[in-house]
């Protein structure tokens, strides 16, 4: 029997070593770091054009001009990747993408149609970084690399500074892929702009986008990014001012901790956000303005600036735009099942809606009065 | 028990080995001295180093027969020759003659008797020397060895930092002094005997009585018994019949060539095998564990102790595994790597015209014949293999785009880990090229399951019921205090470790 | 030498636990046609008391049968009975070995490695599976051990490194889920505990106790059942229903440091449960059917057996997106039913009416 298994065991590994295929290796696949999807352009024909940034190895492929730009175009994103591999010569390889682009243009006629190819390919990463771009998708790729850094990496690297800078703009595709198919939640996407500097040319955040169902809707701007990241409980990392007594005084947030709570009166949803912020006033300037006797006052007006600021912004994107991407609708969902269970579409329900915000905020360092602070 | 018996004991050869045919009945010897001498010198062939010293003493006949440079002249003379010569009165009955000078004349330390011409030619060889009277059918050995022996010197092959710097050596009797230095204690057992039905090597069972496990010195005592094999010229010829898988790749006996490895052994239970001619004791059961362990362990500080061991089963994992891993997951799975690792990768292998398989395959075969020359190699030739091997290999190799540079590395930091467990090196290696190939085939799934099947074959490794993968599987807590970690002396000295006691043993209840 | 293998009651625990962990890690809609839903964690948090309630008859025939397996026992009743008995029970065992390496292979080559053939991971799976069969059932209990430990503890460092990534949004009430749902996922994980199949073959094998082992198992498996799903539903969210394989998912987006995903992690969880399972089911498979063989054939039985469940298992894997019936709930309650509880109540109330028949009889005298 033992010699029976040996010569099992001897013609499986024949076989195993002859026959059963496998992918090519990695030096002759083409290693795609970044794919933008436009649309085509006029006399094309119609569909995607795609530009994908990938490094295809070969003994003559130095560092300066380690990546490459592909083009092609096709009746759907997978066609087109089908002629960069036909014309190239190499199978595409995924699992090192870090970004994926679609312009305005192109995500008019929706979210999802883009994105059934990525998210169905079985190398694809689920955290690659999606993002919306102003103006052609196939720009930020060529914008400047940073050593052996591709542009593509570039972007993504500036998508997740910070703390999960991604996460907060919902632009990873798991988190993409998850409000697309719930009913209650919007998603948003980073907004990318090239701009000029001097002779070079880099990538800018410009704003967030936001969806409604899976269709681009409008830009949040300034004032309203504020709010949308104070409601998801992210502490900006940019300086904010408020004006108090004739005076500019920037601060910036160290904290911020938010809370949705939901409450159903008369058949309506109420929704009150808590807001507990920490923040430091300038550590290198001395405003007038500010003192130890005034800094409770102080605190009563930044807690006024960011209620006014988030009532704002709800109403405008929320009960006006019917926007929902502060997870309003999920918060209602977990803490009031019932009641969500009774509606026949969220999005109808967001006018019934009643929305007001409640903000502590607490001067944890005062720059120069900081001596003889509690 | 007196001096005596005590030394008869210890050079008893009761169990001996018949190699010629077991139905051959032992020949007495004759009671004419010629006649015996005829038969001696027939068994040897005339060989010209057996020396017969004739000799008559008050008429009667003499013969002193011995081989030459296997005894010690001088003693001979001082403790048998002179004596003779200078006796007053020999009784004229011959076997009174014999027994007054094996009671009262001689004053060699070891002697016996001889009856058969079959044990003679064992006695020459062991460097007794043999004196035969005319008219009686009996022959004394004395034992007055003085062969060429190299001295009690330092292991070559585990070399400690503070334990001691002695090795067992060539001579059996010296090896078995050396364990009664050490285990002055009288349950120190030691069952001589005889193996390889030409060679008559002698050996020696030692076991420490009330320690060991009767069930595994009978096991041991058995299968040596029935060894068949024509010459026994170093322990590792009798390692095989001991085993209960020979074909496994892991051994269930081990072999040391310290004493006081040996004796910590004993006092675990287990059982040592001295084989004349070799310096390497076998000690049965090993347990994969002792793969691990040293004797510096146990006098340097637990934690240190425990690190070294921490970082000899990390190095064993590395050693089977790494090439393995880096192939299958370099043509496989490269997305496991970050990404500035990743086109490291790429970009070292853009160049090389071979697939990570076949590179790992060449690179570890060419590392093994420049590990095999550098054994063989005389001391004065060895420097030139290092300059092969570095300038060569590491260098050209990767300038000419054969390999690429993370393989080199590769290479370097599993060689450098299979030398940290010299006594899994051969299993480890060939492990190796296992693991390199089926990466290559079917990837990181091809790796786990061939890790996972050289754990199962460990697990499945028994030496007379004892587990060899104990006290890891089965699970003994109370051993484990010894086997990754190492314990204080405190917590090591309150609990008798004795290796038939570990769970799933059988013996649990002893 | 010889001698009835023994198994500590600890190693039978660790591979129950593990046995049913990895069915539940690998847990795919299409093997279950079920998205994982609020209702599967609090089912996972009632279990325990249905899997007792699943091992009683088996129980209850090992109190009458006493220490020997379910065949041997059908058999000392009589022969008829045990051969049909072995035939069931090693078709059991059968389905028990292909059911995992079908999954494993259907999951690398649709998700990792669509390029290689069907047959490849079934080899892959079942050579060494079948060394680990010649190798003994005490091997086997021992690697399981360690594997357990090892996947376990992977496991909790999953569910670590995903901790930031825990939504308290994702996590919906189970209580307003349609009615029958908390029924459903009950069933569900019922016909997917099958572990008492092991526990009617080796009650003998099993020192310190078999029940000491599976009530071990019954109040520690459903812990990690619901950690699983728990982790799942609070990371992915509803994403979870777009995914074949949700924890894998789970795990690819999991970072520690310069390790993208931990994704391979769960990978090698997997595998090495579905060794650890396919080893010891095909090791019970050959012991129920070797009776059953002639003499002249039981050196071939293993191989024939080895290659039969490497050719089903790639028949399946490839035909599993097809074939709706495969491994379908349905079934899989049926075969609970049957092997679980009707046989061994079966076995346990003809055993008793032969006993009561013994004392019925009047002993005749010797003459």
């Amino acid at each position: 029997m033992k010699r029976l298994l040996c010569l099992l065991v001897s013609a499986a590994l024949t076989a195993c070593l002859t026959a059963c295929g496998g992918a090519p290796p990695l030096k002759e696949r083409l290693i795609v770091e970044g794919i933008a999807v436009d649309e085509a352009a006029e006399g094309e024909e119609e569909g995607f054009a795609l530009t994908v940034q990938a490094y295809a190895p070969s003994s003559e492929n130095t560092t300066h001009n380690r990546y490459q730009l592909f083009r092609a175009t096709g009746k759907t994103v997978y066609e087109a990747l089908r002629t960069i591999d036909q014309n190239t010569g190499r199978e595409s390889f995924f699992a090192d993408t870090q970004v994926i682009l679609f312009s305005a243009a192109v995500l008019e006629r929706g979210l999802w149609p883009n994105l059934d190819f990525f998210m169905r390919s079985s190398e694809m990463g689920n955290n690659v970084c999606l993002a919306m771009t102003k103006g052609k998708a196939a720009d930020l790729l060529t914008v400047e690399g940073q050593g052996d850094r591709m542009p593509a990496g570039v972007l993504a690297d500036m998508l997740h500074y910070g703390k999960s800078k991604v996460e907060r703009f919902s632009g990873e595709m798991m988190t993409v892929g998850a409000r697309l198919t719930v009913p209650y939640a919007d998603l948003t996407l980073p907004l990318l702009a090239v701009e000029r500097q001097g002779e070079g040319r880099r990538a800018v955040l410009a704003g967030v986008t936001c969806f409604i169902d899976d269709r681009p809707a409008f830009v949040l701007n300034g004032q309203m990014t504020w709010a949308y990241n104070w409601i998801r409980g992210y502490a900006d990392e940019r300086a904010f001012v408020l004006p108090f007594r004739g005076e500019l005084c920037a601060l910036r947030f160290q904290r911020i901790q938010a809370a949705i709570e939901s409450a159903v009166e008369e058949g309506r949803p109420r929704f009150t956000l808590r807001l507990k912020a920490g923040c430091n006033v300038s550590e290198t300037a001395a405003f007038q303005a500010v003192t130890l006797e005034n800094l409770p006052e102080f605190e009563t007006a930044l807690a006024k600036k960011m209620e006014q600021t988030v009532e704002q912004t709800l109403q405008t994107v929320f009960l006006q735009q019917h926007c929902d991407v502060f997870d309003l609708g999920r918060s209602l969902i977990q803490q009031h099942p019932a009641y969500f269970q009774t509606l026949s579409s969220w999005r109808q329900t967001i006018p019934l809606c009643t929305v007001q915000c409640e903000a502590e905020v607490s001067v944890k360092r005062a720059g120069q009065l900081d001596v003889n602070r509690r | 028990m007196n001096a005596v018996t005590f030394l008869r004991q210890f050079f008893h050869t009761a169990r001996q080995q018949q190699y010629a045919d077991p139905q051959k009945p032992p020949e007495p010897l004759s009671k004419n001295l010629q006649e015996n001498i005829t038969r001696v010198k027939e068994a040897y062939g005339n060989s010209d180093d057996l020396t017969v010293r004739e000799l008559t003493v008050q008429n009667r006949r003499f013969a002193c027969l011995a081989l030459d440079n296997m005894v010690s002249k001088d003693d001979l003379n001082k403790m048998l020759l002179e004596k003779l010569t200078a006796a007053p009165r020999l009784p004229t009955d011959a076997e009174e003659c014999f027994s007054f000078i094996e009671r009262s004349l001689s004053t060699a330390p070891e002697q016996q008797r001889a009856e058969t011409v079959d044990e003679l030619p064992t006695l020459l060889a062991s460097g007794f020397a043999l004196l035969l009277l005319d008219g009686c059918a009996v022959a004394l050995a004395l034992g007055v060895q003085h062969f060429p022996a190299r001295g009690v010197e330092a292991p070559r092959n585990e070399e400690m930092e503070r334990a001691a710097h002695e090795a067992f050596v060539e001579v059996l009797r010296l090896n078995v002094a050396l364990l009664r230095r050490r285990m002055k204690t009288p349950a120190l057992r030691v069952e001589n005997l005889t193996v390889g039905g030409r060679s008559k090597t002698a050996a020696a069972i030692c076991y420490l009585q009330g320690s060991a496990s009767p069930k595994v010195v009978d096991f041991v005592r058995r299968r040596l018994q029935r060894i068949e094999i024509d010459a026994v010229l170093e322990s590792g010829y009798l390692q095989p019949f001991l085993e209960s898988r020979p074909l496994s790749l892991f051994p269930t006996v081990g072999a040391t060539e310290r004493p006081d490895a040996a004796c910590a052994k004993l006092c675990e239970g287990r059982v040592a095998v001295l084989v004349d001619g070799t310096p390497f004791c076998l000690i049965a059961p090993t347990l994969f564990c002792e793969h691990f362990q040293s004797m510096d362990d146990y006098t340097l500080h637990p934690a240190f102790a425990t690190f070294v061991r921490l970082l000899k089963y990390f190095s064993f994992f590395m050693a089977i595994v790494f090439p393995g891993l880096y192939v299958a997951i370099g043509e496989n799975n490269p997305e496991i790597f970050p990404t500035a690792v990743f086109f490291k990768l790429v970009d070292a292998e853009v160049t090389t015209p071979f697939s990570l398989m076949w590179e790992a395959l060449m690179i570890h075969t060419i590392y093994e014949i420049m590990r095999e020359a550098g054994l063989r190699l005389p001391q004065s030739v060895g420097h030139a293999v290092s300059i092969v091997g570095a300038l060569v290999i590491g260098e050209s190799a990767v300038s000419a785009g054969l390999i690429g540079a993370p393989m080199i590395i590769v290479v370097a930091v599993t060689a450098l880990s299979s030398y940290v467990i010299p006594t899994l090196y051969y299993p480890v290696a060939i492990l190796r090229f296992a693991m390199i190939l089926v990466g290559g085939i079917a990837g990181l799934f091809g790796v786990i399951l061939l890790f996972s099947l050289v754990l199962l074959e460990i697990a499945s490794l028994e030496f007379c019921s004892i587990p060899i993968f104990a006290p890891f599987l089965p699970f003994d807590r109370t051993a484990m205090r010894d086997a990754v970690v190492r314990a204080g002396w405190p917590t090591l000295a309150r609990h008798t470790a004795r290796v038939q006691a570990l769970h799933g043993a059988g013996e649990e209840d002893r | 030498m010889s001698r009835r293998p023994v198994i500590g009651a600890g190693q039978l625990f660790c591979y129950l636990l593990l046995s049913r962990v990895v069915l539940t890690l690998t847990y795919s809609i299409n093997f279950n046609a079920h998205t994982i839903g609020p209702t599967d964690w609090l089912a996972a948090l009632l279990l325990p008391p249905f899997l007792l309630a699943l091992a009683l008859p088996a129980f209850v025939l090992r109190r009458r049968s006493g220490p020997v397996s379910v065949c041997e026992y059908a058999f000392s009743l009589s022969k008829p009975l045990g051969r049909a008995v072995s035939l069931l029970y090693g078709a059991g065992f059968f389905l028990l070995t292909v059911l995992p390496v079908s999954r494993f292979s259907f999951f690398v080559t649709s998700t990792l490695q669509p390029e290689k053939s069907p047959l490849f991971f079934p080899l892959l799976l079942l050579l060494p599976a079948c060394y680990a069969v010649c190798r003994g059932l005490e091997a086997i209990f021992r690697l399981s051990a360690l594997l357990s430990v090892v996947c376990l503890l992977s496991l909790l460092a999953i569910v670590a490194v995903l901790l930031p990534r825990f939504d308290s949004l994702n996590i919906l009430s189970p209580f307003y889920e349609p009615r029958g749902a908390l029924g459903l996922s009950l069933l569900l994980l019922l016909s997917n505990s099958l572990e008492v199949f092991v526990v009617l073959m080796l009650p003998g094998a099993v020192r310190g106790g078999v029940k000491k082992a599976y009530l071990g198992y019954a109040l520690v498996a459903p812990l990690f059942l619901f950690l699983i799903f728990y982790t799942v539903l609070a990371v992915l969210g509803p994403y979870s229903a777009l995914q074949m394989f949700p924890f894998y998912t789970a795990a690819g987006v999991a970072k520690v440091g310069e390790l993208r995903n931990l994704s391979a992690v769960a990978a090698a969880v997997w595998i090495l449960g579905v060794f650890a399972k396919s080893s010891l089911s095909l090791l019970l498979c050959r012991r129920c059917l070797l009776p059953l063989t002639p003499k002249a054939a039981r050196p071939f039985l293993l191989p024939a057996l080895g290659a039969a469940a490497t050719a089903c298992a790639a028949w399946n894997s490839a035909t599993m997106a097809e074939n709706k019936l495969n491994f379908s709930m349905p079934l899989m309650l049926g075969v609970v039913g049957v092997y679980l509880i009707a046989l061994p109540l079966l076995l346990a109330a003809l055993g008793k009416r032969k006993e009561n028949r013994h004392r019925e009889t009047p002993a005749v005298p010797a003459r």
